[in-house]
């Protein structure tokens, strides 16, 4: 059928009114003459219909038999287009003419984007690029884009890759930035290197100063440990640099009661039902208040199957409180030591700061009639040393 | 029926034939309330936008609805178009 269409589409149809008082004969008649048509239909006492464009001159001999009289309602298809067009010689010249302006500037660069500048300010690139030659308003053809690449790693200080897309009218210039690896601190001006925790020094290397102390001399937080002096005998005043490794001991203390009070579940549970929608919240069902004085609440979220990365905003959230009652057990003072050793052990290990090098772990029990309690001491070595500006003279 | 009528019948019977086509009876598909198909048809009778009657060996079929609209039509095959309630076969 949609052949048929575009078969008379192409050769061209006419839509004809018919008047008279044997209407649909005169379609019988048409149909036994091999016609085709379509689009019968009645409108007031008239018959509309529509018909190829050959077929009309074998209608008017049907006409006059059946006593019908036939009008033109409409001309369609591409010969009355084109009959259309060629009385307007002037449209098909502007109709070339946008088609070959569109084709002429889709071959120029009118927009430039900077893509990945995050340091590296966008206008500078841009700027560079310019003076390359990747502006907009330049031919396409006339770019080279392996040289621009090339050229702005080199002019654009900061950039470590460069690549220039062309889409279309846009030039993309996606560019990487250099990651320059973090500076270690360097305190200006002179001053002292001091303790930052109490400890007993292990370790001392002076790279610029005088030493305060010695190795194996237990020193407390804020004590200095290298002078900064110059020259060695007090010249002058400078800046101390060096490294100060210590010994220092970190404690943690853990009790665990012999009776301790644990929440369990009743068996006894509410549900509040609530649809989200976006950010807000309907309840759905359990509008009033939780019955429960201790309760936990379980989280169940239903939602539409997503597509794609496409979700929808609306889902079913249960919200199921389970009823908490306060109960007293009793544990075994093995388990209470175990527990209280196993607290104080990474309670004192979480406490080492990065870099320190753990040593021996001293465990030390205090058992009492209630309770049961641990003191985990853990010694460490690790960097104390400070830089501690110089007051004003 | 006549006699080549009922012979018609009984060879569509035997053979598995389809039957408008031994017959010349009309064979009619409609599809939703749509569109109804009118094959082996005698010709238009009336054309009105809520009913449409065709020709048919032995009768005539009558299509009543809305917006009806002959949507296609040649000497073997009937195709109206519309809003389609009720398709009758007399």
């Amino acid at each position: 059928m949609l052949t048929l269409r575009l078969w008379y589409y192409v050769t061209g149809y006419l839509e004809i009114r018919i008047h008279g008082p044997g209407l649909e004969e005169f379609v019988n008649c048409a149909l036994a003459r091999g016609l085709f048509l379509w689009r019968v239909r009645r409108d007031g006492d008239t018959l509309l219909a529509r018909v190829g464009l050959g077929a009309f001159p074998q209608l008017w001999p049907l006409a006059k038999k059946t006593s019908c009289r036939l009008r033109l309602a409409g001309k369609y298809g591409l010969p009355f287009v084109w009959r259309h067009l060629r009385r307007r010689r002037l449209l098909p010249v502007a109709a070339m003419g946008v088609a070959i302006a569109i084709f002429v500037f889709t071959r120029f660069i009118w927009l430039v984007e900077v893509t990945g500048a995050k340091q590296v300010s966008p206008y500078r690139v841009l700027e560079v690029a310019a003076g390359l030659g990747l502006q907009p308003g330049v031919p396409r053809h006339m770019l080279d884009l392996k040289d621009i690449e090339h050229r702005l790693v080199l002019d654009v200080p900061g950039i470590s890759w460069a690549k220039v897309r062309l889409q279309g009218i846009r030039a993309i210039i996606d560019i990487v930035e250099k990651v320059q690896p973090p500076l270690p601190y360097q305190p200006v001006g002179p001053g002292d290197i001091v303790a930052s925790r109490d400890g007993i020094v292990s370790k001392l290397l002076v790279l610029a100063g005088e030493p305060a102390v010695r190795e194996g001399q237990t020193v407390t937080a804020g004590q200095l440990l290298i002078r900064g002096v110059l020259g060695g005998h007090g010249i002058g005043y400078g800046q101390a640099r060096g490294q100060v490794k210590a010994r220092v001991w970190y404690q943690a203390y853990c009790e665990v009661p012999y009776r301790q009070l644990i929440t369990n579940r009743t068996g006894r549970s509410w549900v509040r039902e609530v649809v989200a929608w976006l950010d807000r919240e309907i309840i759905w069902k359990g509008r009033e208040e939780v019955p429960f004085e201790e309760y936990e609440v379980f989280t169940n979220r239903r939602t539409l199957p997503s597509w794609r990365n496409i979700r929808a905003p609306v889902e079913l959230i249960t919200y199921t409180y389970y009823e908490l009652q306060w109960i007293e057990v009793q544990i075994s003072p093995e388990e209470a030591l175990q527990r209280a050793r196993e607290n104080a052990e990474a309670s004192v290990r979480g406490r080492l700061p990065p870099g320190a090098e753990p040593g021996e772990l001293v465990i030390e029990v205090i058992a009492g009639s209630q309770t049961v309690g641990v003191r985990a001491t853990l010694a460490a070595v690790e960097e104390i040393g400070s830089f501690r500006p110089a007051g004003p003279p | 029926m006549n006699r080549s009528g009922r012979f018609g019948q009984r060879l569509a019977g035997l053979l598995d034939l389809p039957r408008h086509l031994v017959m010349n009876v009309p064979y009619i598909a409609i599809t939703g309330g749509a569109q109804v198909v009118v094959e082996n048809h005698r010709g238009l009778r009336h054309c009105y936008p809520d009913r449409i009657v065709v020709g048919a060996t032995g009768g005539q079929v009558t299509i009543r609805g809305e917006d009806l609209v002959v949507a296609v039509v040649t000497k073997d095959e009937l195709m109206v178009c519309g809003r389609i309630r009720e398709v009758t076969l007399e």
